[in-house]
């Protein structure tokens, strides 16, 4: 059986997609053990899915102007906004066999622990194919998978308590020239984990580690150095660059 | 310019647009889907200009014929859209 590290960190937008990349790539190596990490945040972000244009998804002059840091992901899916303390993010990384090959299976399966943790803290979360974590009144976050030969990066982000209204500004959620189902599919309402439980956000993850230790050996560790030093490096060069974030 | 979107029933959104107006055709496919491995994008795009033109049943095969897993879509709604496109331009 593997051992299993957690680690956490507060950096910017471009940083934290960085680390996934390169966290990834030493997965794949065999270069890392299997880990789960903590995203913190320094500022509001809006990360946004790898095939997404950025026009379409962002309201420009609103991000600029509330220093709204935009960053296209290395994986697909939708867009978001994050703030500070008012979201929960982390990221899988896991080896071959440690997640199911079925996609389906595995986004259901890979999310398990933090539903579970939600559901100790009173907030009834489910699951709605593909990568939705549900509440009965509306989307508390969505997950992200990117997968190599042999391994796979299974992102997650929930809504703790994000300000709705700022987030509906920066999004251009319905303003896109597309069907009307396609836009009662994309203004799915918004469920927010305070708006179901006291519990404060370290609470929330303390409870998300508990969960995902108890069927695993699990230790708190730190980054190393170099992964910290590729990232930066990564985070500067493609994260924060026009030619990766605005390609679409 | 011709471009369509689709929503997915169940599934994701794709937004298609293709430039035909100069010498080399430029396809764009954009959307909140997934695809393993991402870098197969291109094969798509390219696999969108090959057959445009061609009857459904010919697209759906090309576009299976990728070696990439579509999630949040499939072939068939590929073709769909593509179709889409080109009866918007008419």
């Amino acid at each position: 059986m593997n051992d299993y590290r957690i680690v956490s960190g507060e950096f910017s937008e471009a940083m934290h997609h960085a680390i996934d990349q390169v966290m990834l790539q030493k997965m794949e190596n065999g270069e890392m053990k299997p880990t789960l990490r903590f995203w913190h945040r320094k500022n509001p972000s809006v990360p946004f899915g790898r095939f997404q244009s950025y026009q379409d998804e962002v309201e420009h002059g609103y991000a600029e102007e509330n220093g709204i840091e935009v960053v296209r992901r290395i994986t697909g899916g939708g867009a978001m906004y994050c703030e500070p303390g008012n979201v929960i993010t982390y990221s899988l990384y896991l080896p071959e066999g440690d997640y199911p090959e079925e996609i389906q299976q595995s986004y259901r399966e890979l999310d398990s622990f933090a539903r579970d943790a939600l559901k100790d803290s009173g907030v009834n979360a489910g699951y709605e194919p593909l990568n939705d974590i549900t509440h009965p009144e509306g989307k508390l976050g969505g997950a992200a998978q990117l997968r190599k030969d042999s391994s796979l990066l299974h992102h997650t982000t929930l809504s703790y308590g994000l300000d709705i209204e700022k987030m509906l500004k920066v999004l251009r959620i319905g303003k896109e020239k597309v069907s009307d189902k396609a836009i009662k599919s994309t203004e799915k309402r918004v469920a927010r984990i305070t708006d179901h439980t006291d519990e404060n956000r370290d609470k929330i993850i303390e409870r998300m580690k508990e969960h995902f230790s108890q069927d695993r050996e699990v230790e708190e560790d730190v980054f190393r150095e170099e992964t910290l030093e590729e990232a930066r490096e990564l985070a500067e060069e493609k994260f924060s660059s026009r030619d990766w974030n605005r390609k679409l | 310019m011709m471009e369509a979107s689709l929503k997915v029933p169940d599934g994701k959104l794709l937004k298609l647009s293709i430039d035909d107006e100069n010498d080399e055709e430029e396809v764009e496919l954009r959307g909140d889907f997934f695809l393993e491995p991402p870098e197969a994008l291109e094969d798509i795009q390219d696999a969108i200009a090959d057959v445009r033109n061609h009857d459904r049943e010919e697209m759906v095969q090309r576009f299976s014929d990728i070696d990439a897993d579509f999630i949040g879509f499939d072939e068939e709604d590929l073709a769909d859209l593509v179709i889409d496109a080109e009866g918007e331009s008419e």
